[in-house]
């Protein structure tokens, strides 16, 4: 019996040993995990230079090569849809634009900017001051025409089984998406979502109505692999373009990530506002396009 | 080597204006240079100057270069004709294409009656340039009718180009490529196409009666400058060795010279140099020697005066007279900077300068027919429905020669009152089905909006109009997402109009 306590005893100690050595290596994984959600999805730089904003924020979210942009066809769409200027905060930052284009230059890629402007085009991108930043650092300044929308099927769409999307979007290897934050009458607010209007055929009038549904039926087929929001000069109100330089106010901010909804979410919240204050982010939650909510990875690095 | 001759320097000096003037239409476009100026080919034509003035009694600063003109005819003769004028090249190219022979030699008289009938129609204070003048009637048919022709016609290409698989990048390529400075907004539409087509093709079909037929018989311009060369120093010598060939009458495109080959009918001979070239005898020059010899007695005949008199007060009177419906008047909106509508209707070429222009941004301004009565005909306004007026543009005053429209710095032309929008609301989605729909005012381009919201319970938010803050740019008639007629209407009502 004694022996058997005692080879019991032993047995307990052998036990926990091997359940704590067990344990620990079953914990492993998790560690893993916990580490790689650490990793920065979605970055919220406040201060400095629309430059030293986009490296801190390309720094924290992995760097560019994670893309391996090299001789990738990538688009970067800005909000180019007004013929006011930058000062106006109605059109994305064109210095931003300007640093973005320079940095997938840098990196070996080729890029378009484009978008589908509301005035007259030729002066929407002379004007917000995008086509010459965009093209000094070396990106192809294209004007959108009519016949080169491709038609997607929405196979979940609730309003939309179908509309046209821009071909270059659509072919690209790497989508950027570059909204600014800025006050919109019909959907509250303009971000990444909103912006994404500027690759779909004839967008304004017959999306009007039922707004929120439509925008993502069209929006879950086609969401951008990054999104880098400009958040310098923003439009609080008389959006989505404004005027008066009285209603625009410096917060020198910038907010990138992977996931669309949730750099729109952070967006809101930098607004003042909720997500939940805006019916189609809260249709593209519902939907599970993505999570307003800050993520686990999300990261505020202020510059200044 | 070939010798250099003067025709050969007059064919390249001829081409080298056709393809100015041609520049100058293209450049008249967003964004625009002034120098050199889009609309001088007007501002140098001496009878543009003078019936403007005439009809507005205001002598006009804008029409100084047409100095230029008036001097260079004192001094050189009828040589605007042969060596500047761009309708004069076309004649001369189109005779090359189809020539003509030399009949029908007479009739020089009647472009003395077109010039002193759009004289007395001036005294009347009616604009009659835009019926006869020459380079309003270029850059008119250019303007409506050859431009939007050409502009069909790569844009067909273009567009065959996306049709075809293989060639699609490359129709891309160069639809990108001629975006911004060949290719406006597309697709370019004028109204009138077809009308001033029609006049430009028989100007040039008039050419088969004889070369230069509408130079000969029928330019006011040319009645003008004629009747200045007869005192110029420059013109055509015929040295004693003439043998009377008469090659140089046979072949002279104005019928200029006179049955003996050694007068010159000096208001009628452009200097094109083809009897220097073509003379047997080398007999022929051009010189600085004042010849009395040889100039044509000005004949205009009692009979031919009265009658020209008497049409031109009917004309007039009738043109002045005709009823004009007041409900017309509501839609007759005028473009930014538009003098009042007198004056306006005095000023205004009818060249269409602004009408190309405006093309190339918000592509509101279409050349009216005869809805404001024909004293309007071809003069600009704007229809929404098919084009708004661009909140920053200004170009249309920019490039208007005679000052019908006044170029308005940006900041004035933001503020520029053309008219009011009206909204329609048996047609307004919001007012008429209760469904959510902001287009008008998303687009209205005023800081502070003059489009506003009416909230009602149970309502969506209903659009109406600040009439104090609206503008009339008529972007939100443009955009209204109604099919047909918009649902918000831009009226003519509240308009300023700028002071002469």
């Amino acid at each position: 019996m004694k022996d058997q306590t005692d080879k019991m005893n032993l047995n307990r100690r052998q036990f926990l040993t091997t359940a704590s050595a067990g344990t620990a290596a079953l914990m492993l994984p998790w560690q893993l995990r916990a580490q790689e959600e650490a990793k920065t999805t979605l970055a919220l730089i406040r201060g400095g230079t629309p430059v030293e904003r986009l490296t801190a924020a390309l720094d924290a979210l992995g760097g560019l090569s994670q893309f391996s942009p090299k001789g990738k066809q990538i688009v970067v769409k800005p909000n180019i849809g007004w013929d006011r200027t930058p000062a106006q905060g109605a059109n994305t930052d064109p210095e931003l634009v300007g640093a973005v284009v320079r940095a997938l230059k840098d990196a070996g890629a080729d890029i378009s900017v484009f978008d589908f402007t509301c005035n007259t085009a030729q002066r929407c991108y002379r004007r917000s001051g995008i086509e010459e930043a965009a093209k000094a650092a070396g990106a192809k300044v294209t004007h959108i025409h009519e016949k080169r929308f491709d038609e997607i099927k929405i196979p979940a769409g609730k309003l939309l089984q179908k509309w046209g999307i821009y071909r270059d979007y659509l072919e690209a290897d790497l989508r950027i998406n570059m909204p600014i934050l800025k006050h919109h009458t019909l959907a509250g607010i303009s971000m990444g979502l909103k912006n994404l209007m500027g690759v779909m055929e004839d967008s304004r009038p017959s999306l009007h109505n039922n707004f929120d549904e439509k925008l993502i039926d069209i929006t879950s087929q086609i969401l951008p692999e990054l999104t880098i929001m400009d958040a310098r000069r923003v439009l609080r109100r008389n959006g989505p373009q404004g005027g008066n330089v009285d209603d625009v106010e410096e917060l020198n901010c910038l907010i990138a990530g992977f996931d669309p909804i949730a750099v729109d979410g952070e967006g809101a919240r930098l607004f003042g506002r909720e997500p939940s204050d805006f019916g189609h982010l809260v249709e593209a939650e519902n939907r599970g396009l993505g999570s307003t909510s800050r993520p686990q990875g999300f990261r505020e690095i202020n510059l200044s | 080597m070939k010798k250099i001759k003067a025709i050969h320097i007059r064919r390249v000096v001829q081409l080298f204006f056709f393809l100015f003037f041609l520049a100058l239409f293209i450049q008249a476009r967003d964004p625009l240079s002034q120098i050199p100026p889009p609309d001088l080919l007007l501002q140098i034509d001496p009878l543009a100057a003078i019936l403007t003035m005439v009809s507005c009694r205001t002598f006009i600063t804008a029409f100084l270069p047409a100095l230029v003109v008036i001097v260079l005819t004192f001094v050189l003769g009828r040589s605007f004709c042969g060596w500047v004028c761009p309708l004069g090249a076309t004649l001369d190219f189109w005779n090359r294409l189809m020539p003509a022979g030399l009949k029908m030699r007479g009739q020089r008289q009647w472009k003395y009656v077109m010039l002193f009938g759009t004289l007395l129609l001036a005294l009347f204070s009616i604009q009659a340039a835009w019926l006869m003048d020459p380079l309003v009637i270029f850059t008119r048919s250019l303007s409506l009718a050859i431009y939007p022709l050409a502009i069909w016609g790569v844009n067909g290409l273009i567009n065959t180009g996306f049709e075809i698989g293989f060639l699609e990048d490359f129709a891309y390529s160069a639809w990108n490529f001629f975006q911004g400075w060949l290719l406006p907004i597309a697709p370019l539409h004028t109204t009138l196409l077809t009308v001033t087509l029609l006049i430009f093709v028989g100007i040039l079909l008039l050419d088969q009666f004889g070369r230069r037929f509408w130079c000969r018989v029928l330019c006011p311009l040319g009645a003008l400058l004629g009747l200045i060369s007869n005192v110029s120093p420059f013109g055509r010598k015929v040295t004693p060795e003439c043998p009377g060939c008469g090659t140089c009458s046979d072949n002279c495109r104005m019928a200029a010279i006179e049955e003996e080959h050694t007068r010159t009918r000096r208001s009628e001979c452009i200097l094109c140099m083809e009897c220097a070239v073509n003379c047997t005898v080398a007999g022929t020059t051009f010189t600085w020697r004042y010849q009395k010899k040889g100039q044509e007695k000005f004949n205009f005949g009692r009979r031919r005066l009265m009658g020209t008199l008497g049409a031109s007060v009917v004309l007039g009177a009738a043109w002045q007279t005709e009823f004009q419906p007041r409900a017309n008047q509501q839609y007759l909106v005028r473009p930014p900077g538009a003098v009042e509508e007198d004056d306006f209707l005095d000023l205004c070429l009818r060249c269409e300068e602004c009408v190309k222009a405006c093309s190339s941004t918000g592509g509101c301004l279409q050349p009216s027919g005869t809805e404001f009565g024909w004293n309007g005909f071809w003069t600009p306004r704007a229809r929404m429905r098919d084009g708004y007026c661009e909140f920053s543009c200004t170009l249309c005053g920019e490039v208007c020669p005679s000052g019908a429209i006044k170029a308005l710095p940006v900041d004035l032309k933001q503020k520029k009152v053309i008219g009011l929008a009206v909204f329609e609301k048996s047609r307004c989605i919001p007012w008429e089905q209760n469904i959510e729909c902001l287009v008008c005012e998303e687009h209205c381009p005023l800081p502070d909006k003059a489009i506003k919201f009416q909230l009602e319970e149970g309502r969506e938010k209903l659009p109406f109009v600040d009439p104090l803050l609206c503008t009339g740019c008529g972007i939100c008639e443009t955009k209204c997402p109604v099919i047909g007629e918009s649902a918000i209407r831009i009226t003519s009502e509240k308009e300023q109009r700028e002071v002469m």
